[in-house]
């Protein structure tokens, strides 16, 4: 199978990482091992891009971040740890809905339905 | 890991973070946090290779274009951030300007509200003169506090920026701080010349509020001098209040300062 990159997973970004904040609270180097191991290593994602989506979740209330006590093994740098809000979960559930929509529009157009 | 490679860890998010307009806050937030990040893949990536260099080509890929990311981040700064970016003045503004800049703009407050004032005042009916003083006279009496705060403040920030034993060290508590602080010459120095400023002020503001008839008779004189303990102790809390306020701008200034310094090439 070939890789997905970056740019084709422009617009799903944010409902796949409230996907992956489903499971419990994570910061944001475990929420892409959680995206690359669900994703089974196909997923070819800027690490860098992951933050302006966690910060735009943060402002739209759809997540909660939290700073660690202790920086860990950092020399200093804490990491933050982001954890699902009740309107998060109801943005997921709304963008599951919309890609379940778009699977099966598009799906019979290219010839291969869901 | 070494201070070499923490460095380089550090220039790969200057990268991406420093040509972003947000508040010192922000940008504070956004460093700590992306190094944390590349710190952490860094380690992945030693483990892997082995080789230092490597690692830290590695990390760079894993982290992506930096110019894409100053984009992507400047989206996500949040539009109240503005605020913050005002309160904090620009890199390099002298203590005077933001002190001048600042009191400008509350001056154009209050001239607003005394502007709506006076036009609720005569919206239903003419109101007596002695009641729109009565309105009025609060809001142009806060307006020298504020100037006062501000100077102070500025007074402040300048004493503890040049106390770098103060705020370059992890902070110990506010009791051992405030201890520190009050041991520290030109901290001590402003924190005196502020609050006899702002005690001087609480009571010229008291003194013209309750202006009598007959100024020297001895219970006015009295009244004046029962009140010196109640704003002696307005203005010692000012200065308390300004030390805890202006303490973590400095340290926010500091860590900018010290990653402003980092040698980051433009991102291409």
């Amino acid at each position: 199978m070939t890789a997905i990159n970056g740019d084709k997973l422009r617009g799903h970004l944010e409902t796949m990482v409230l996907s992956t904040l489903e499971q419990g609270e994570a910061h944001g180097l475990e929420i892409l091992h959680r995206l690359d191991q669900a994703g089974c290593g196909l997923l070819r994602l800027k690490e860098g891009s992951l933050y302006p989506a966690l910060y735009r979740l943060e402002a739209a209330g759809e997540v909660k971040a939290d700073w660690e006590s202790e920086p860990h093994g950092r020399r200093g740098a804490r990491r933050r740890i982001y954890c699902l809000t009740a309107k998060g979960r109801r943005k997921l559930d709304a963008g599951r809905a919309e890609w379940k929509q778009f699977v099966q529009i598009l799906g019979p157009i290219m010839g291969a339905p869901a | 890991m070494t201070e070499s490679n923490l460095v380089q860890l550090k220039i790969i998010v200057e990268r991406a973070v420093r040509p972003i307009r947000a508040s010192l806050a922000c940008k504070r937030k956004m460093r700590e946090e992306l190094l944390a990040h590349v710190s952490g893949a860094f380690e992945e990536e030693l483990a892997r290779v082995q080789d230092e260099h490597a690692a830290l080509e590695r990390t760079r890929v894993r982290f992506g274009n930096p110019t894409e990311m100053v984009n992507e981040l400047q989206d996500s700064v949040r539009i109240s951030d503005r605020v913050w970016r005002f309160w904090e003045g620009r890199p390099g503004e002298s203590a005077l300007r933001f002190a001048l800049r600042y009191v400008s703009t509350q001056a154009a407050v209050a001239l607003a509200i005394f502007g709506a004032v006076l036009a609720a005042a005569g919206w239903d009916r003419a109101w007596t003169h002695e009641e729109v003083i009565a309105v009025c006279s609060p809001l142009v009496s806060l307006l020298p506090v504020f100037v006062g705060l501000t100077l102070f403040l500025c007074a402040m920030e300048k004493a503890l920026r040049e106390a770098r034993h103060l705020t370059a060290a992890p902070r110990a508590g506010w009791k051992k701080s405030l201890v520190l602080a009050w041991s520290t010459p030109t901290v001590r120095r402003a924190m005196i010349i502020g609050g006899a400023a702002q005690f001087l002020l609480f009571m010229a503001i008291y003194i013209a509020s309750n202006w009598p008839a007959r100024p020297w008779v001895k219970d006015h004189l009295i009244s004046i001098v029962d009140t010196v303990p109640a704003m002696a102790f307005k203005a010692g809390l000012c200065v308390f209040a300004g030390l805890i306020m202006v303490w973590p701008a400095v340290e926010r200034r500091r860590h900018h300062e010290e990653w402003a310094s980092l040698p980051v090439e433009p991102a291409s």
